[in-house]
């Protein structure tokens, strides 16, 4: 037997059971004192049951806990925070209105009677600076960028005393650049001996960050290795089960007529601030236009300005020659633009409606769907089974609510959808964030088909990888500016990044 | 997608009972739920019952056969069942895009004041015409109080909680005004009341002679839907849900003639009834429908998807706002014959507790109002025992039955301690 | 009915399922009364603990089931206007031999139900209608009202009493004459104010009536509504009251509470069920005076000015207390002098007599 009193969390033989699925399967996991672990898998692997049976949110079926070497049993978030763990979800649990420091003595039994802010700030300010995460106490949250806000729950959990420290997919919000900070915060974090454990399906920042990793497929332990001596191929066969391609096999594009001709746009944010100025491109029938640019640079806001979503303040949006500036979604949509959305489960799907009911949100006005006012129950479970063969949606049927499809499903769903209505423009708003290798490969295989079968796409991405691998030009974004475009070929992702920071290419002299 | 933090309740020694987000609720579960609720109610209620002096056997028994326990007390209940079922259908339709109209109560007035507005208007018209008319002038009455909250939501984004709220007291104090003012009826002596509706505006109760047009029109309908089974449909599930469906109605329609003529229950019943079916129809099988359910689940999606949210909230507002006026134009036609100051005792709020119970499923309401009307029925006429026993006990049955909704969500967990 | 039990069975089954688990009969036909039990049933617009007219009713209730044998009674209170007819229907199916509706709000439902029951005796109070199978009874309570005025008139210093009127209808208007003339037969000065509160029973506005008039100058309170609320407010502001309808109102404030005309309905519910079992029912209106004890003036309390128990002891001058003359108090003779109103036009009361210092409202009265 080991020591146990090095590790600072030891679970044994965790099973945990949901309605149909075992989530864990008598799974032993161990972290030791001081080190970052990376909990990897694929989405559905279960390796977010396992960490919410440890912040004491589910309560496991069968199996044993000990912290720092004593036998704990954890039943409410509550016993969690008195063991010393704290959990970060991956959406944040923050009183949007309420300022830094209130949210995080927000639940603390301390002060129990007067509230001396002044003190809480000066403390929280204390232990911002000890593990270099910059904010101010006194900010309220709806004014802070996503970034911001993950330090606030770092703070949070800290502040209540954390010493383990496990966070839920930490980087799938951030840009390359808050990531990074991100891991330096961890790596300091660690050096002051505290524990780290973090879920990620992301190669790349596990191996830069994780000193030991455990693969978990299926609800089961694959195993468990030290980073340095493991490799990315080699974890990825071991999430997926099988060998990987990393490029997608993509043949020389056949550009034809501009589909999509954007001219000096400008649209303002939520916050009725500037967030697109003087925005021209144009995407071409059969290509790929690949915009890059850190997130909340605009991405969005020119995706949803070119849907119809967002109204244009100044300049031209044209598809197909014909001008779809400031018209209704419904209009965009009639003329050929298909969208695929950023947040699938927000604003792409309606979960609690069926996978048929779901598949016929864009075409359920016009026959054959829909017949005098009344919709056909036939046609729209025969375009329904249709879809799911043809994209291989994994899916109990085709009356199942959307809800329990995986997030890979999901995308699928949203992409057979717009596919099909042959659309001439594909809008499509990071398609691959969040999904497995598996799905990932799926996802830009069909999009490279569509670009094949002579559709235009504009891809919105922050992964560099997938736009020089996907896109035939790459646009680059930055506060609501084109920097640049680039033929994906002689693009140099040092050039890239530059521009993603804001410096232009070379030739021009700034502003 | 779920915040599932698990909710701690107090800790008992040795023991900590909590409660955990159910990932998947069983088919069995939200009907279970209710029914068992309602046993606790019961139970509960036996207290202040004991309380009185009263047997609480006996006067549940007592309650129960004043609701069910004669064809009259049947008949009363489906009285008191009417306006919750049109209200309840209202309600539950704008709950389903998540349009919070709690405004039923003053469209219910204003539904009394369209029709009566048409009856008082054209006093000497032949029934088969004036009462279609005043069908329209409640609906429209309802639905024109139902807009204006609905366009200050869509235009302005007014909280329509709070203003189809405040226009009940505006409803309710404009139908004061007319029975004290120029509706009082001359010979009430001062009574704040209307005229009596004319026969021709009175909504008939049911009698034997309904047969004859009910038998005609289960015909037709038999034809048509033997055209539909024969020529539409092709899945074999769908037809055999049709077919039962017709048997179900016809077996319905007659038997309630049969057992229900030369009581009070009047046309009323058919209208609430029709309503349902018009409604379940329009959610399940039309385009509209459609998009009432996608912006209720996800308005984002709408939106992209092209479906317009303003003309859309507006439309459900004035809707349900129709469907409680034609719950008082059925309560003043069928039932009352007049109009009193304050005439409903609150069916426009109960509604929203009939709509949720019913889980916003049309056919849910009809249920949930026969039964809620039950409760009202037995628990406000108890003879000999105070008012008060019966609002009691109304208000644990509500209390228990909306607090066990909760373990239709929730699962409880009894851990034994560390 | 019974044939119908069948269908029954189908909509009674989820509740049905319920009782069955707490152990009850399965639903059986009420056993009926035995034939000489007179089964009576009371129709109260208020709760029977108001301290005023619901509660005389019920000591009317209580008092006959005392004095009168094999009398079975029951009551339903706090029954509202709107579903007064469905209640009264209700008490008619379950077998109901006398159905008293003990308010003027319940006449018209009253009326609409007797019809359809001619078995069954229907007496409604104070609304003067009457069918074949319905009696209408009442007290000549406007005499007690004179009375009360003549010991308020004694007793005001600031000559200003008020009165808290509760429906607006011809019997309310009839008390306030008949206390205003009351007032003014022993101080001619006085003048009546007059608040509608709206309602037979609302405590809050009750209060808030009493203290709008107190803050105006108001020294003597009279009671119109349903409860002692005004009599205690009144005492809360140290003024002078009036009760009405319990004689227990002054219990409220023996101090400054001056005296009360009440009802006695007992012997009047004895009669009327007493006729009904011997056949001997006829329709009919009752109209009792003050000296067959239905309608009862309290003995003057010690608050009162000196001579008052005298004064009303001494009564009005002429048959009755509507006797001219007298004007209305725009100043119109309405009653000459040797004549007297009748009780059609006491039914019908719409204006006011000299000395009230208020309108009419619109629509009071019989056009």
């Amino acid at each position: 037997m080991e020591d146990t009193s090095s590790f600072a969390i030891r679970m044994e033989g965790i099973t945990k059971r949901f309605p149909g699925v075992v989530a864990n399967n008598s799974i032993d996991f161990a972290v030791r004192q001081g080190e970052i672990h990376a909990l990897l898998g694929e989405n559905g692997a279960g390796k977010t049951t396992l960490m919410k049976i440890l912040a004491g949110l589910y309560q496991p079926d069968e199996g044993q806990i000990w912290i720092d070497g004593r036998a704990a049993s954890v039943h409410s978030p509550r016993d969690a925070i008195d063991l010393g763990i704290g959990m970060i979800h991956q959406h944040f649990m923050l009183v949007e209105s309420h300022t830094v420091a209130e949210n995080i003595i927000l639940g603390l039994d301390v002060p129990r009677f007067v509230l001396n802010l002044e003190k809480v700030e000066r403390e929280i300010a204390k232990l911002a600076d000890q593990y270099h995460l910059l904010v101010d106490p006194g900010a309220r949250i709806w004014q802070l960028s996503v970034g911001e806000q993950q330090r606030i729950e770092i703070l949070k959990a800290l502040y209540r005393g954390a010493r383990i420290l496990v966070m839920d997919e930490p980087t799938a919000v951030l840009t390359p650049q808050e990531a990074k900070q991100l891991f330096n915060t961890l790596r300091s974090m660690v050096a002051e001996g505290h524990t780290v454990v973090f879920i990620s399906h992301k190669l790349g920042e596990v191996m830069s960050v994780a000193d030991r990793i455990t693969v978990l497929r299926r609800g089961e332990v694959e195993a468990t290795v030290q980073a340095s001596e493991t490799s990315r191929q080699d974890l990825a066969r071991m999430m997926v089960g099988r060998e990987v391609l990393f490029r997608v096999g993509k043949r020389e594009s056949e550009p034809g007529d501009v589909v999509l001709e954007i001219d000096g746009l400008g649209a303002l944010n939520d916050k009725g601030l500037e967030a697109l100025r003087d925005v021209s491109l144009t995407v071409r029938h059969g290509e790929i236009l690949g915009v890059a640019g850190v997130a909340g640079n605009g991405q969005r806001e020119l995706a949803e300005a070119i849907v119809g979503l967002r109204p244009v303040t100044r300049g031209q949006i044209r598809v197909d020659g014909e001008g779809v500036t400031n018209r209704t979604p419904r209009e965009v949509m009639d003329r050929g633009v298909a969208y695929i959305p950023a947040d699938r489960i927000g604003s792409g799907l309606v979960v609690n409606l069926s996978v048929a009911e779901n598949l016929i949100l864009k075409c359920y006005r016009d026959p054959p769907i829909c017949n005098w006012f009344f919709l056909d129950g036939d046609a729209i479970s025969g375009h329904a089974q249709e879809l799911v063969r043809a994209y291989d949606v994994m899916t109990p049927g085709i009356e199942t609510r959307t809800r329990l499809l995986s997030g890979g499903n999901l995308q699928k769903l949203i992409l057979a959808r717009e596919i099909s209505s042959k659309p001439a423009l594909m809008v499509s708003v990071y398609p691959t964030r969040g999904l497995d290798v598996g799905a990932t490969e799926a996802v830009r295989r069909l999009l490279l088909e569509q670009r094949d079968a002579g559709g235009g796409i504009l891809l919105i991405s922050e992964d560099l990888d997938e736009l020089l691998s996907m896109s035939d030009r790459i646009a680059v974004l930055y506060e609501g500016r084109i920097m640049g475009i680039v033929e994906s070929q002689e693009a140099r992702v040092e050039a890239l990044g530059l521009m993603m920071a804001g410096t232009a290419p070379e030739e021009d002299g700034g502003e | 997608m779920e915040s599932s933090r698990g909710r701690a309740l107090p800790r008992l020694r040795g023991f900590s009972i909590r409660l955990e987000p159910r990932l998947d609720v069983p088919r069995w579960l939200p009907y279970a739920v209710p029914v068992a609720s309602l046993i606790v109610a019961l139970i509960l209620g036996m207290i202040p019952m004991m309380m009185q002096g009263i047997n609480p056997l006996t006067g549940y028994r007592d309650m129960f056969l004043l609701a069910f326990g004669s064809a009259y007390g049947i008949s009363e209940t489906i009285m008191k069942a009417i306006p919750l079922m049109l209200t309840g259908l209202g309600v539950a339709l704008a709950f389903r895009m998540l349009v919070w109209n709690i405004g039923a109560e003053g469209q219910l007035y204003m539904g009394a004041f369209g029709a009566c507005l048409v009856a008082y208007t054209w006093p000497d018209t032949p029934g088969w015409v004036l009462l279609p008319l005043m069908i329209v002038g409640g609906f429209i009455g309802g639905a024109l109080w139902g807009a204006i909250p609905g366009a200050l939501l869509a235009f302005l984004g007014v909280s329509e909680i709070i203003t189809s709220l405040m226009l009940n007291y505006i409803a309710i104090q404009w139908i004061s005004f007319l029975v004290i003012g120029p509706w009082q009826d001359p010979t009430s002596l001062g009574f704040p009341r209307t005229t009596r509706l004319s026969g021709g505006a009175t909504l008939p109760p049911i009698t034997e002679a309904w047969y004859l047009p009910t038998v005609v029109f289960l015909a037709i309908a038999g034809v048509v839907l033997l055209y539909w089974i024969v020529r539409r449909t092709s899945d074999s599930r769908e037809k055999i849900k049709l077919i039962v469906g017709y048997a179900v109605l016809a077996i319905l329609s007659v038997g309630s003639i049969w057992f229900l003529s030369g009581l009070r229950v009047h046309l009323g019943l058919v209208l609430s009834l029709a309503a349902a079916a018009v409604l379940s129809v329009l959610l399940s099988r039309t385009r509209w429908g459609y998009e009432v359910r996608v912006i209720g689940e996800n308005a984002r999606a709408a939106r992209y998807a092209g479906m317009s949210l303003k003309r859309n909230i507006i439309l459900v507002m004035m809707i349900s706002g129709g469907l409680a006026g034609l719950a008082g134009m059925s309560e003043i036609a069928g039932n009352l014959h007049l109009i009193k100051r304050v005439f409903s005792p609150g069916y426009g709020y109960t509604a929203i507790i009939v709509a949720w119970l019913a889980r916003l499923n049309p056919w849910g309401v009809i249920l949930v109002s026969l039964l809620l009307g039950g409760l009202y029925r037995g628990s406000d006429a108890i003879p000999g025992a105070p008012k008060a026993l019966g609002m009691m006990l109304q208000a644990v049955i509500f209390f228990v039955l909306i607090g066990g909704e909760v373990l239709v969500r929730y699962r409880v967990r009894l851990d034994r301690g560390t | 009915m019974v044939r119908k039990v069948g269908f029954l069975v189908v909509v009674a089954i989820s509740l049905g399922l319920v009782l069955a688990a707490c152990g009850t009969p399965a639903p059986a036909p009420e056993p009926e009364p035995e034939e000489e039990v007179m089964k009576a049933a009371f129709v109260y617009v208020g709760p029977v603990g108001d301290h005023g007219w619901t509660f005389a009713h019920d000591e009317g209730r209580q008092y006959l089931e005392a004095n009168v044998d094999d009398v079975e009674t029951t009551y339903l209170e706090s029954v509202s206007d709107v579903d007064a007819e469905a209640r009264i229907r209700d008490l008619a199916e379950q077998g109901y031999d006398v159905i008293f509706t003990t308010s003027a709000s319940f006449r018209d439902a009253t009326a609409a139900v007797a019809p359809e029951y001619p078995d069954v005796i229907f007496e409604n109070c104070s609304g003067f209608l009457t069918d074949e199978n319905m009696g209408s009874y009442f007290g000549r309570m406007y005499q007690a009202k004179y009375l009360a005025g003549i010991v308020a008139g004694m007793t005001t210093e600031n000559d200003k009493v008020g009165y808290v009127a509760p429906i607006q209808i011809p019997e309310i208007i009839r008390l306030i004459n008949g206390a205003t003339l009351g007032a003014r037969s022993v101080n001619p000065d006085v003048e009546m104010e007059v608040v509608w509160i709206d309602n037979w029973f609302d405590p809050p506005a009750e209060t808030a009536a009493v203290n709008s008039m107190v803050d105006a100058g108001v020294d003597v309170i009279f009671t119109g509504t349903d409860t002692t609320v005004p009599v205690s407010t009144a005492d809360e502001r140290g003024v002078w009251s009036i009760g009405y309808d319990s004689c227990e109102s002054c219990d409220a404030a023996p101090d400054l509470c001056l005296t009360t005309p009440c009802w006695n309905w007992g012997p009047i519910y004895a009669d009327i069920v007493e006729a009904v079992r011997d056949g001997t029912w006829k329709r009919d209106t009752i109209y009792r005076p003050m000296s067959e004890g239905t309608v009862v003036l309290t003995e003057v309390g010690p608050a009162a000015a000196e001579g008052a128990q005298a004064a009303v002891d001494a009564g009005w001058p002429g048959d009755d207390v509507f006797c001219g003359p007298i004007h209305d108090n725009h100043g119109e003779l309405r009653v000459a002098e040797g004549e007297c109103m009748t009780d059609m036009e006491l039914i019908c009361f719409d204006w006011y007599v000299e000395g009230v210092n208020s309108e009419v409202p619109e629509g009071v009265g019989c056009q």
